[in-house]
C-alpha cells in the first residue's frame, strides 16, 4: 500500500515546474533523497515525486564572477571539485565531507542540503559565511542570499503542509561570488570527532567584509558580519544575545550560547592564521 | 516497469514508485547480502556501488537507479576477476578477523570497495610513508559512519589497509601478531570463522533473509501510553481491510498469555493493562508489510491512562503507583543482599572513607540486525512438520518452551531454528516476535514474518538497567581496604526479564576485584513503566564497576597512593576471598594485568601523543580494573550439550543449540572438535541452534559458551575419539590409549625396542601401515570400521559445569572469573568540554585464548562499547516515553572515534575450562568507562558521577 503513486523524471525545467505545481496529487521534488526517502514511507509526505536528476543541474562551474554549484551536484562532487577544494582554504569541500560520509555524499545534493537545511549542517554554515546566493527558477530566475532564503518561511519547502515548490519555483544552483575571501576557518564541538556538531562556526575573512556563520546556537544559523577582527567579539555576543535560545538534550541554551562565542572565536582565529 | 543492471545482469522489474533500491535488491531479486540496519541511511549496512560509487541503498530510490550499474556484495568478486574467487577485500576481511556477526560486513566491504577503486585509480605513491598515512585516513573516512557494533573497527581498518597494500605490492599485510601461550595443534591458532566466506559474499542468511512461499507479513500494535488500563479493543475494521489475514489480541492466545525468562510476567498480548510503550496489544498478518501496518491503524483501543512510574527511585516512594497491582511487595521486584564480615567493624578500622553517589542511564544494545522471527504453521511442508520458528535468538530452547507455553502445546511440538544473528550483546535473550509469529502462523496457516524496523526494535526490547549507586569505601592510610557499603537501585522496567539475575551480578561485584574484608551491599530491583531491563554485555557489573573504580581513584588521591599501587595492594589473587565468601583457588590474572598495563603506559610515554584535534588539550591517563564471572553461578545448574558425528569421508560435525552472536563460538567448537579428533580445522562442520537437531547448549550469556559448550564439545569429541581408538585398537591388537590422532589419521607407533606382533585372531592392519612397525588408518576408514562394528558414529555429551553456591551461603558463587585492567588516555578541551580518547591500553585474563584473533576481536569490540558507555550512548526516556526513537538518536562510536589500542592477552588458564579457557565476551567492555572518567578527572579535575559524560555538563562542573 505505497503512499507514493507516481515517480517522474523530467528532462527539462519547465516540465519539472509543471509537475511540481500540482496540488493533487501532492507532488514534491526529489533531490538526493537522503533526507526525503526515509520519511516518504513513514510520514506520508506526498503522492508523487519529481526526480530532478535528469535536469542537468549537477555541474560545478567557475567563471570570473562566481563559483556555481548546480543544485543536483552531490556533496561528493563538492569534495572532489578542484575549485571547491581550493576556494577559501577548501572550506566547502571540508564541510561537505563533515556533513556526510562518502556513501551518503554520493547521493546527497547541494540543492537538497540548502532546502532541508539540517540544523547541524556545517556545509550550510560554509555557504552562509561565503555569502552564497540561491537561484530559484519559477516563471523567472531569481537569486537571493542564502540567509534570506533560509529566513523566509514561505520559501522553505514545507513538506508537511503539502507545499510542493519553493514559492512557486525550484532551486537550480547556489553561487558564490568571486574573488573569494582571503581565508576561512572552522571550529566545532561535538560529543566525539565523528559526531555531528552541537555548535559549529565557519568564519571567513575578506577585504572589508568578514563573516561568521554560527550553527547550533539558535534554531537557524546566525550570520554575523563585521568590519574588522576587533569588532568580532562584540558582534558575535550581540547576535547570540538577540537570538532565540535553542536547547535539546545535547546542549542547554546556556551551553550553546557559551560555545557559540568560543567556536566563533576559534574559527576566526583559524581563518586569520591562514591569511597569507 | 523498470530495468536495473545489477551485478552485470539486466533485470526488468515491476516496482512501486517509492521503492528503495535496498528493498528491490532484497525482495525482488533475492540479493539479501545487502542488509538493512536502520532504514534511515544512517548505519551503512545497505551500501552498494552505483556506477562505482558507494551509496546507501535503503534511502536510494530504485527508479533513480535505472541506467546505472549496481554492484552488490554478491557481485563484488566478479569486479576483481574470477567470480569464484574472493575479492582481495573479502580475503583480507577474513584473514584479519574483520568478520564477527557479519551483518555490517557487506556494507563495510562495499564502502571499502568504493575507496578501493579510487585508490587503485590514483597514481602510485612517490613517498610511501606519506601515502600510507593518507590511505589510513582515507580508509577511516571511507568507512566513516558505517557502523559496526562487534569489532571496534580496528580489524576492519587492518583488513582494508592490507587489501590496498596487496594491490600495490602484490602482498597482503600479515595479520596482527598476538602474543599467547604455546598453541596446540589446532587450539591457540587464529583459524578463520567457518561462516566467514558466506558472510563476505552475502550468502550468509539472517532471519530476514529467509522467505517462504505464501509468506505473510506481521506487524505489532504497541501501547499508546506507558501505563494505562485497557478498556476495550476492537479489531473489526482492521480485519475488514483487504489483504489482512488475521488480527489477534490476548483473547486469541490459546495458552499462557505470559512469557519471561525468570518470572512469566510479560504479556504475550496485553489484556488488562499496558505497562510500557513497547507493550504489544495486538498483532496482524497481511499480504504485505504495508497492509499489515495499515491494519494496525484501524485497530481501536480504548485506554484509561494511569500515573506513570518513570524511575526506580520514584517506584520506591510509598505512594508510588503500582506497576503490577497483583504483586505482593509493591514495585519491589527483589531486594538482593551481600553480607560479608562486620560492616561496623570495617568502617571502624577505616582511616579514610569515600562516599559518593553515581548514576548510570539505560543503554541500548544497538545490535546491527533488528529482530526478525518467521513462524511456519505445523505441517507447512515436509521440512516443517511441526510449528517452526526461525529466529536469531540467544536461547533457542527457552524460546521453544515459551512459544509452546503460549500456544498451549507441548514443547516437543515446537521447533526453533536459529538463524545467523547480527549481534545480540544480551538483547536477544528475551522473547520479541517469536510467539507472535507462531500465533499468526497457526491462525492463518501461512508462514508469517515479524520484522522490526529500528524504531520498533528500540521501543520494544529490554535495555541495560539504569542505576543509582551510593557507595562508601573505607581504607587504612596504607591503602588497605577495610569495608565497602553500597546501595544500588536498579530500574527493572515494566517486566522482570533477567533483572533479578543482572542486578545480583551488579551487587556481588560491587566490591570490585579487590579483597574487602567487610561488605554490606543492598540492591533494590524496581518495577517501573520504562522498557524492561535485561541482559546486556557486562550483566550489571558495568554499572557497579563505574562506581567502584571511581571511588578507588578518589581514594588513591586522598591517600596519595599511586592508583596502580592501590589496586595492586588490594587486588584479588590466588587465595583471596571475595565478598560473597568464595576462596579463589586458581587463575587470577589481575596482578599480571596491572603490571602489563603500567609497563605499557611507561613505554608509550616515549612515543608521540596522538593528535587530539583539540585546541590546548588537557591530556591525562586514567585507570580502572574489573572482574566478571563466567557462567550462571549462584547455585543455578549450568550445563550444555553437544553432539558429535563422524563420517566416512573423514569429516566430523559438532552440534549444539548455543548461539553464535558473532563472538565466534562456531570457530571455537570447531577448533575443539578438530583438536580432539586429530582432524584439520576445515574438516569439522558446525551446526548450531536447531532444537530438533542439536542438544540444548543453554543461554549465550554470562561469557559462558566457550567454557560450557566448549567443554561439552571437547568431551563429546573426546568420547568419540575413545570409541574410534577402541575400534582401531581392537583391530590392531594394541592398547587403545596408545593410538594417537593426527593429520586425519589414527596412528599407532610401537615403542622402538618392542616390535609389535599381532596376536591370534587379531586383524592385520587394513590401511596405511607406516615405517618401523607402526600402523595408521585414515580417519574416514576408522569411521567405517566403527559403523561396521555396530557403533553409532554419533554421540552426545551433556557437560555439567562445577557446582556453585547460592548467594548468602558462601562457597563458590562462580566457577571462574575473568580479570581486566585498562588505562585510557584522554584529551579534554577545557573550554568546550569535549573529550577525545586518544589511547587505551588493555590487558585481559579470560583464561587461555583458544583463538587469539577472535579473543582480540572481543576485546577491541568491548573497548568500543565501553567508550560509548562513557561518552556517547544513552537511551533517553521522559515519563516513560522513549526519546530515543531512531538510529540517529543514539550515538554508538564510529571508526573516527576509536583510539589507538594496545592489548595484552594475560592468559591464566583455569583447570576446569576447555584447555584452560574461561570466557572473554563481557569483561573488556567493563573497565573502559571508569578508566575514561578517571582520566577526565586527572585531566581537568572534574569527577564524573553520572554517565554518559556530556560536554555541557563537564563544562558546567569545571
Amino acid at each position: 500500500m505505497p503512499d507514493l503513486k507516481e515517480f517522474h523524471k523530467p528532462t527539462d525545467i519547465p516540465a519539472a515546474l509543471a509537475l511540481l505545481k500540482r496540488r493533487n496529487p501532492r507532488t514534491i521534488p526529489l533531490a538526493g533523497g537522503t533526507w526525503l526517502n526515509p520519511r516518504l514511507d513513514k510520514e506520508g509526505l506526498a503522492d508523487a515525486v519529481v526526480d530532478l536528476s535528469g535536469l542537468g543541474l549537477d555541474r560545478i562551474e567557475r567563471d570570473a564572477g562566481a563559483l556555481r554549484l548546480g543544485a543536483m551536484a552531490t556533496l561528493a562532487a563538492v569534495t572532489e571539485d578542484e575549485n571547491c577544494r581550493s576556494l577559501a582554504n577548501g572550506i566547502l569541500a571540508q564541510t561537505a565531507r563533515r556533513d556526510a560520509v562518502l556513501n551518503v555524499r554520493n547521493a546527497a545534493t547541494v540543492g537538497g542540503t540548502v532546502v532541508v537545511a539540517p540544523a547541524d549542517s556545517e556545509f550550510i554554515l560554509a555557504l552562509l559565511a561565503l555569502n552564497a546566493r540561491v537561484s530559484v527558477q519559477s516563471k523567472k530566475l531569481d537569486a537571493r542570499p542564502l540567509d534570506q532564503f533560509l529566513a523566509d518561511p514561505a520559501a522553505a519547502l514545507d513538506y508537511h503542509q503539502g507545499s510542493s515548490t519553493l514559492d512557486g519555483g525550484l532551486v537550480t544552483q547556489v553561487q558564490i561570488s568571486l574573488p573569494p575571501p582571503a581565508a576561512a576557518g572552522l571550529a566545532r564541538v561535538a560529543y566525539t570527532l565523528s559526531d555531528h556538531p552541537i555548535v559549529a562556526a565557519v568564519a571567513v575573512v575578506a577585504e572589508g567584509s568578514n563573516r561568521i556563520a554560527l550553527g547550533g546556537v539558535a534554531a537557524r544559523p546566525l550570520v554575523i558580519e563585521f568590519d574588522h577582527a576587533g569588532a568580532a567579539e562584540d558582534a558575535v555576543a550581540q547576535a547570540i544575545a538577540e537570538a532565540k535560545a535553542y536547547a535539546d538534550f545535547r546542549g542547554s541554551a546556556d551551553y550553546r550560547r557559551a560555545m557559540g562565542i568560543l567556536m566563533a572565536k576559534r574559527a576566526l582565529q583559524q581563518a586569520q592564521g591562514r591569511v597569507q | 516497469m523498470i530495468k536495473l543492471t545489477v551485478n552485470g545482469i539486466e533485470r526488468e522489474l515491476e516496482v512501486n514508485p517509492d521503492a528503495k533500491l535496498a528493498d528491490v535488491l532484497r525482495r525482488n531479486l533475492g540479493l539479501t547480502g545487502t542488509k538493512i540496519g536502520c532504514g534511515d541511511g544512517q548505519c551503512g549496512s545497505c551500501t552498494v556501488l552505483l556506477d562505482g560509487r558507494p551509496i546507501r541503498a535503503c534511502v536510494y530510490p530504485a527508479h533513480r537507479a535505472v541506467g546505472k550499474r549496481i554492484i552488490t556484495v554478491e557481485g563484488l568478486a566478479a569486479t576483481w576477476g574470477d567470480p569464484n574467487e574472493l575479492h582481495p577485500l573479502q580475503k583480507a576481511f577474513i584473514e584479519h578477523g574483520a568478520v564477527q556477526c557479519g551483518f555490517c560486513t557487506p556494507g563495510m566491504l562495499m564502502a571499502a570497495a568504493g575507496l578501493w577503486k579510487k585508490t587503485l585509480d590514483s597514481s602510485p605513491p612517490t613517498d610511501p610513508a606519506r601515502w600510507a598515512g593518507r590511505t589510513r585516513d582515507e580508509i577511516k573516512r571511507a568507512l566513516g559512519r558505517n557502523a559496526c557494533r562487534c569489532t571496534g573497527y580496528a580489524s576492519l581498518l587492518r583488513a582494508v589497509r592490507s587489501a590496498i597494500h596487496e594491490s600495490r605490492s602484490g602482498e597482503p599485510l600479515p595479520p596482527i601478531e598476538i602474543e599467547t601461550m604455546a598453541p596446540l595443534r589446532v587450539i591457540g591458532h587464529s583459524h578463520p570463522r567457518p561462516d566467514a566466506v558466506a558472510k563476505v559474499t552475502g550468502a550468509a542468511k539472517f532471519a530476514d533473509d529467509y522467505a517462504f512461499p505464501d509468506m505473510l507479513h506481521g506487524a505489532t500494535l504497541r501501547a499508546a501510553y506507558p501505563h494505562a488500563r485497557i478498556l476495550s479493543i476492537d479489531t473489526a475494521k482492521a480485519l475488514a481491510l483487504p489483504g489482512v489475514r488475521a488480527v489477534l489480541t490476548h483473547k486469541d492466545v490459546p495458552g499462557r498469555n505470559r512469557h519471561g525468562l525468570v518470572y512469566p510476567d510479560w504479556p504475550v498480548l496485553c489484556d488488562a493493562k499496558v505497562r510500557y510503550m513497547g507493550d504489544a496489544v495486538a498483532v496482524a498478518a497481511a499480504d504485505s508489510p504495508e497492509i499489515a501496518a495499515e491494519a494496525l491503524k484501524l485497530i481501536e483501543v480504548e485506554y484509561e491512562p494511569l500515573p506513570v512510574v518513570s524511575s526506580a527511585e520514584q517506584a520506591r516512594e510509598p505512594d508510588a503507583p503500582l506497576v503490577h497491582e497483583e504483586r505482593e511487595g509493591g514495585n519491589l521486584l527483589e531486594h538482593i543482599k551481600v553480607r560479608h564480615g562486620d560492616i561496623e567493624q570495617g568502617f571502624a578500622q577505616a582511616e579514610v572513607i569515600i562516599e559518593r553517589e553515581y548514576r548510570t542511564p539505560a543503554y541500548d544494545h544497538f545490535f546491527m540486525e533488528p529482530e526478525c522471527s518467521i513462524g511456519l504453521p505445523a505441517g507447512y511442508d515436509r521440512d516443517h512438520a511441526k510449528l517452526t520458528v526461525y529466529v536469531g535468538s540467544q536461547i533457542p530452547y527457552a524460546d521453544r518452551d515459551q512459544i509452546a507455553a503460549a500456544l498451549g502445546l507441548p514443547p516437543k511440538e515446537v521447533r526453533v531454528i536459529g538463524t545467523l544473528i547480527g549481534g545480540g550483546f544480551g538483547g536477544k535473550e528475551d522473547i520479541m516476535g517469536q510467539i507472535h509469529a507462531a500465533l499468526l502462523a497457526q491462525a492463518t496457516g501461512h508462514p508469517v514474518k515479524m520484522l522490526y524496523d529500528r524504531a520498533e526494535s528500540l521501543l520494544a526490547h529490554p535495555k541495560r538497567h539504569a542505576t543509582v549507586i551510593r557507595i562508601k569505601t573505607g581504607a587504612k592510610k596504607d591503602g588497605t581496604l577495610t569495608a565497602v557499603q553500597a546501595e544500588l537501585i536498579g530500574d527493572a522496567g515494566a517486566y522482570a526479564s533477567l533483572s533479578t539475575k543482572v542486578l545480583k551480578r551488579a551487587t556481588t561485584h560491587a566490591t570490585g576485584p579487590y579483597q574487602v574484608p567487610h561488605a554490606k551491599i543492598d540492591c533494590y530491583a524496581m518495577y517501573t513503566n520504562n522498557p524492561p531491563a535485561g541482559a546486556f554485555r557486562g550483566f550489571g557489573v558495568t554499572q557497579s564497576a563505574f562506581a567502584v573504580e571511581s571511588n578507588m581513584d578518589i581514594l588513591a588521591r586522598e591517600l596519595g597512593i599511586d592508583p596502580f599501587e592501590l589496586r595492586r595492594l588490594n587486588a584479588l589473587r590466588v587465595g583471596s576471598t571475595t565478598a560473597t565468601g568464595q576462596v579463589l583457588r586458581e587463575s587470577v590474572g589481575l596482578l599480571d594485568c596491572l603490571d602489563w598495563v603500567e609497563k605499557r603506559i611507561e613505554e608509550l610515554s616515549e612515543s608521540p601523543i596522538p593528535e587530539s584535534r583539540t585546541p590546548n588539550p588537557h591530556i591525562a591517563w586514567g585507570l580502572a580494573a574489573a572482574y566478571k564471572n563466567t557462567g550462571f553461578g549462584g547455585g543455578a545448574p549450568d550445563a550444555a550439550g553437544a553432539e558429535v558425528e563422524v563420517y566416512p569421508d573423514g569429516t566430523a560435525e559438532i552440534r549444539s543449540s548455543s548461539a553464535d552472536l558473532g563472538q565466534g563460538l562456531t570457530t571455537i567448537v570447531a577448533q575443539i572438535t578438530a583438536e580432539e579428533l586429530g582432524l584439520p580445522f576445515e574438516q569439522v562442520r558446525v551446526l548450531l541452534s536447531d532444537t530438533d537437531l542439536t542438544p540444548d547448549g543453554g543461554a549465550t550469556t554470562a561469557s559462558r559458551q566457550t567454557f560450557v559448550t566448549g567443554n561439552a564439545a571437547r568431551l563429546a569429541a573426546r568420547t568419540m575419539r575413545q570409541r574410534l581408538a577402541a575400534v582401531a585398537a581392537g583391530r590392531w591388537g594394541v592398547p587403545p590409549e596408545t593410538i594417537i590422532f593426527e593429520s586425519s589419521e589414527l596412528v599407532y607407533r610401537p615403542p622402538s625396542n618392542s616390535p609389535r606382533k599381532l596376536g591370534e585372531g587379531q586383524t592385520p592392519p587394513q590401511a596405511g601401515g607406516i615405517e618401523g612397525g607402526a600402523l595408521s588408518v585414515p580417519f574416514g576408514q576408522a569411521v567405517e570400521w566403527l559403523i561396521k562394528e555396530g557403533y553409532e558414529p554419533r554421540l552426545t555429551h551433556c557437560y555439567r559445569a562445577p557446582e556453585t553456591s547460592p548467594l548468602g551461603q558462601g562457597g563458590d558463587m562462580h566457577f571462574a572469573f575473568g580479570y581486566g585492567v585498562q588505562a585510557a588516555q584522554v584529551a579534554v578541551d577545557e573550554q568546550s568540554g569535549r573529550v577525545t580518547v586518544l589511547r587505551i591500553v588493555a590487558a585481559a585474563d579470560g583464561g587461555r585464548a583458544l583463538n587469539p584473533q577472535a579473543f582480540l576481536g572481543q576485546i577491541e569490540g568491548g573497548l568500543a562499547m565501553g567508550l560509548g558507555t562513557a561518552l556517547t550512548e544513552e537511551y533517553k526516556l521522559e515519563d516513560g516515553i522513549p526519546q530515543t526513537r531512531r538510529w540517529k538518536d543514539y550515538k554508538t562510536p564510529l571508526t573516527g572515534d576509536m583510539p589507538e589500542m594496545y592489548i595484552h592477552l594475560a592468559e591464566h588458564p583455569t583447570s576446569t575450562g576447555p584447555y584452560g579457557a574461561k570466557g572473554i565476551g563481557e569483561l573488556p567492555s567493563i573497565p573502559t568507562a571508569p578508566a575514561i572518567c578517571n582520566a577526565i578527572y586527572n585531566a581537568v579535575g572534574v569527577r564524573v558521577q553520572k554517565l554518559p559524560v556530556k560536554p555541557k555538563w563537564l563544562l558546567k562542573e569545571k
